[in-house]
């Protein structure tokens, strides 16, 4: 009889809200009365098109339409999956304009930025929302051809290879080879080949490479790490690259559960004898991080890595996530399977504003 | 063929086809949960989110989609359409706009997938290539917005403008 009471108590009061809700009919447009989740829904059947429009009719509107889910669907939908700082996607927009052959003007892209927010009653737009908006509109530039794509041109004497990692910072451009070369590109104005460095002395693969305005961080497969200083004097003086550092990082398994990294300072003279010592007994005797004359300890929770069958060395190294910071030079360089991993490119481009 | 009764809120009783009325997930599952047998024909089941001019249409559409199979499973992975409403659907919606809404309240309410889906398409419809001064003027919404926050939302709106 309880349960039959509780129905009834329940009619009750959904009457007087469907009373309500008639009587305000006139005055209140669905979204108001709709449970939330009903309207995201609803507006999920909304193309993108007219999406936008919605969210310009009410506050409320904008704010029912302005969720994670409503966004991110739209955005896997279009192929735009990945979201946060990690995503190198909008690097390039730092890169001055070239038009033609000889005659280029530069221009400025025009940096994606939201307006501020006029007041508390309009809340912020989520993550995914923002990243539909600009990644809409680095597609409507490609699309209206406010982007044009310029080839880089590779020196006949340059071994030809496969290339595995780039970088931009806007001046200069840089591609890892398989073949343990990088090559670099003046790509401030018209573009063009400024020179290929052998990067460890020996034909080892360049597994990764980052650059700043000031730093190039090149990580080759036998574990070598070269840090090049790539300042504006440096480059325009034609100056050879001057290497920074060089590290060797190695480690061990200390237990099934952890594996150690030490990473050694390398003297120009000691690079030619890289590959060899990476291969000797020294990597498993170090258990300590260190940067300099500074020693760090280096734990699994630090790596934030998992176990491991395998305990080949310096092969491995790109599974962890390891965070490098010199001081000095104020740069820091994050290798591993994180999202930033290195695009294969086999026609090297990059792109500016007209 | 058994028979199950469905009581508005405000008090219509009625007599529906269990096959029919099993096509609402809510339904179903409150038949299951009651263990109703084929012989409780005098069971009634109480609505008390729906009236009953809404629960006859509701009623209406099931009975015309009985045979239907069983919509798909929801599909992230591609744009949905709103240009596959059938033709019988098109009429049938064919209602006041309060109407349309309370059907929509309803389908979600009994989770009749199919009858939820062709009513937001409808709405989807009805948005398709308006401003937003013209889907205000439609579902008669109030523009709260002061200038200053107008030019806000336009102008984060405008990246994905094609000029």
């Amino acid at each position: 009889m309880s349960g039959m009471f509780s129905v009834c108590s329940e009619d009750i009061i959904v009457a007087a809200n469907t009373d309500f809700v008639s009587v305000l009919d006139a005055e209140k447009d669905f979204v108001q009365f709709f449970p939330p989740e009903l309207c995201n829904k609803l507006f999920s059947y909304v193309s993108d098109k007219d999406i936008f429009a919605c969210s310009q009719c009410s506050i409320e509107w904008r704010h029912v339409i302005n969720n994670n889910s409503q966004w991110k669907r739209r955005c896997i939908l279009k192929g735009w999956y990945k979201l946060g700082k990690e995503n190198d996607r909008f690097k390039w927009t730092k890169t001055k304009s070239h038009v033609g052959d000889e005659e280029y003007q530069f221009r400025r892209t025009p940096l994606f930025s939201l307006p501020p927010v006029a007041s508390l009653r309009v809340t912020e737009l989520c993550d995914w929302a923002k990243y539909y908006r600009q990644c809409a509109y680095l597609e409507n530039n490609w699309k209206l051809g406010r982007y044009a794509l310029h080839k880089l041109t590779i020196p006949e004497d340059v071994v030809p290879t496969i290339y595995n990692a780039c970088d931009c910072n806007g001046k200069i451009f840089a591609a890892g080879t398989t073949m343990g070369y990088i090559l670099i590109w003046c790509v401030d104005g018209r573009p063009h080949f400024v020179k290929s460095i052998l990067a460890s002395g020996r034909r080892i693969e360049v597994e990764q490479l980052h650059m700043n305005n000031k730093c190039m961080v090149v990580l080759c497969q036998s574990g070598v790490m070269q840090c090049y200083n790539i300042s504006n004097e440096v480059m325009y003086g034609h100056h050879p690259y001057e290497i920074t550092y060089q590290l060797r990082i190695g480690g061990r398994f200390i237990n099934e559960n952890t594996y150690a990294f030490h990473v050694d300072l390398l003297t120009p003279e000691q690079i030619e004898d890289v590959h060899r010592v990476s291969r000797s007994n020294r990597s498993d005797e170090a258990t300590l991080f260190s940067v300099g004359s500074l020693p760090v300890p280096f734990t699994s929770s630090i790596c934030g890595m998992g176990s491991s069958s395998s305990n080949s060395l310096s092969l491995r190294i790109l599974r962890f996530a390891i965070k490098l910071q010199f001081e000095e030079a104020r740069f820091t360089c994050q290798f591993g399977e994180s999202e930033t991993s290195s695009p294969s490119i086999l026609l090297i481009t990059y792109w500016s504003m007209i | 063929m058994p028979v199950v009764r469905l009581q508005s809120v405000d008090g219509e009783v009625f007599p529906v086809d269990v096959e029919i009325a099993r096509m609402s997930f809510a339904i179903r599952n409150m038949l299951d949960d009651l263990g109703v047998q084929d012989n409780d024909a005098e069971e009634v089941i109480p609505l008390p989110n729906v009236t009953g001019p809404i629960l006859r249409k509701v009623i209406e559409w099931c009975t015309h989609h009985k045979d239907d199979p069983p919509p798909p499973e929801e599909d992230d992975t591609r744009e949905k359409r709103t240009d596959d409403i059938p033709a019988w659907d098109q009429e049938f919606l064919r209602v006041d706009q309060a109407v349309l809404f309370d059907i929509i309240l309803a389908a979600n309410y009994l989770d009749i997938k199919g009858l939820l889906d062709v009513t937001c398409k409808t709405v989807a419809n009805m948005i398709k290539g308006k401003t937003p001064e013209e889907i205000r003027k439609l579902f008669n919404i109030k523009n709260d917005f002061t200038p200053a926050e107008e030019e806000q939302i336009r102008k984060e709106n405008e990246w994905c403008e094609e000029k």
